[in-house]
């Protein structure tokens, strides 16, 4: 099923441009990509340019990262770091292989449980 | 296995240098890269370019190559301006090493026709400018000279100087005199090759005179 409004992949512009986290739990990061066709879909951490995955493939070194793929929808890409941490957080791009690149930011906020001593 | 060594670089990655339509390689060398992979990317714009042998842009110019597991190269041909920038070599350790070298990409100097004058005709006395506008990586020096070695006259400061050349790409022929007359040559250059010149005929009409 090709929309007669764009040529080759496009973001759903529903998909989040922010997500927020609790330190300790899983942090999903979503892309929701349309005709991806042949093109592939990666990850890169902004902060220092890390690719952290292409398509399926992992390639940052780090236990705490996967790819998720729906079954049921295979054009929703989920990126799980799981145990966040707050050096975590920052700017996340999901990329297209497009020439140029497409490319949809998500900024990943950590939030730690705070607990305060009353008295 | 206590004994099997991490990853490392063998030296930098180097700068590449190199001239519009033609090729560019960055050379990544590795030892001991056992089960790790290699990837490169575009640091500027963050352009996942290459995982371990496999393309991963659709830029078609893009190629990677190796040689065994120590050296790993990156390839852009018919390279183009948009291809400068920051290029990465990274390597999937915990956490990533990483090396980075830049891409230039010289483009030879080119006389805008569009925005330079063409020849004039001009009565005596009176004042005429010829424009000479060169684009080009880097930026080009565009110079005058006569076609036939006579000085050039030039004014700064209200003062008049005969020169063989002027640097600029507007030469003033402040009110012209017939001997002024002739073919003028704007010549523009940036280290590129080739350097290229345009052709300006300036001919100064007067009264007859008896």
């Amino acid at each position: 099923r090709v929309s007669g409004l764009y040529t080759g992949p496009y973001f759903d512009p529903s998909t989040p441009k922010t997500i927020t986290a609790q330190a300790g739990s899983s942090a999903f990061l979503l892309c929701k990509v349309k005709q991806l066709e042949n093109k592939s879909v990666s990850w890169v951490r902004r902060t220092d340019a890390h690719i952290l995955a292409v398509n399926q493939q992992i390639f940052i070194r780090d236990p705490r990262f996967h790819i998720r793929q729906a079954k049921r929808d295979p054009g929703l890409w989920t990126l799980q770091i799981r145990q966040v941490k707050k050096s975590d957080a920052g700017d996340y791009e999901c990329q297209i292989s497009t020439e140029p690149k497409r490319s949809w930011l998500i900024n990943l906020k950590v939030v730690v449980p705070e607990v305060k001593l009353i008295g | 296995d206590g004994n099997v060594q991490e990853p490392s670089f063998v030296g930098p990655l180097k700068n590449v240098t190199s001239v519009i339509k033609r090729n560019a390689t960055f050379t990544c060398m590795v030892e001991h890269l056992g089960q790790y992979k290699v990837a490169w990317i575009k640091a500027d714009n963050k352009a996942i370019q290459a995982l371990h042998k496999q393309v991963i842009t659709n830029n078609n110019r893009v190629s990677v190559t190796h040689t065994g597991n120590r050296t790993w190269r990156l390839h852009i041909s018919n390279v183009q301006p948009s291809d400068r920038g920051q290029y990465m070599c990274q390597i999937n350790t915990a956490p990533m090493k990483v090396l980075g070298a830049y891409l230039d990409v010289h483009v030879p100097p080119d006389i805008i026709s569009t925005e330079s004058s063409r020849d004039i005709s001009v009565p005596e006395g009176s004042t005429k400018e010829l424009h000479c506008r060169a684009k080009g990586y880097p930026e080009p020096v565009v110079k005058w000279r006569r076609e036939d070695n006579q000085d050039l006259t030039v004014y700064d400061n209200k003062q008049t100087r005969k020169v063989k050349e002027f640097v600029g790409d507007t030469l003033v022929l402040r009110e012209i005199h017939r001997s002024e007359m002739g073919t003028y040559l704007c010549i523009a250059t940036n280290g590129v090759a080739p350097t290229v010149s345009k052709r300006f005929s300036v001919s100064v009409h007067f009264a007859p005179t008896v």
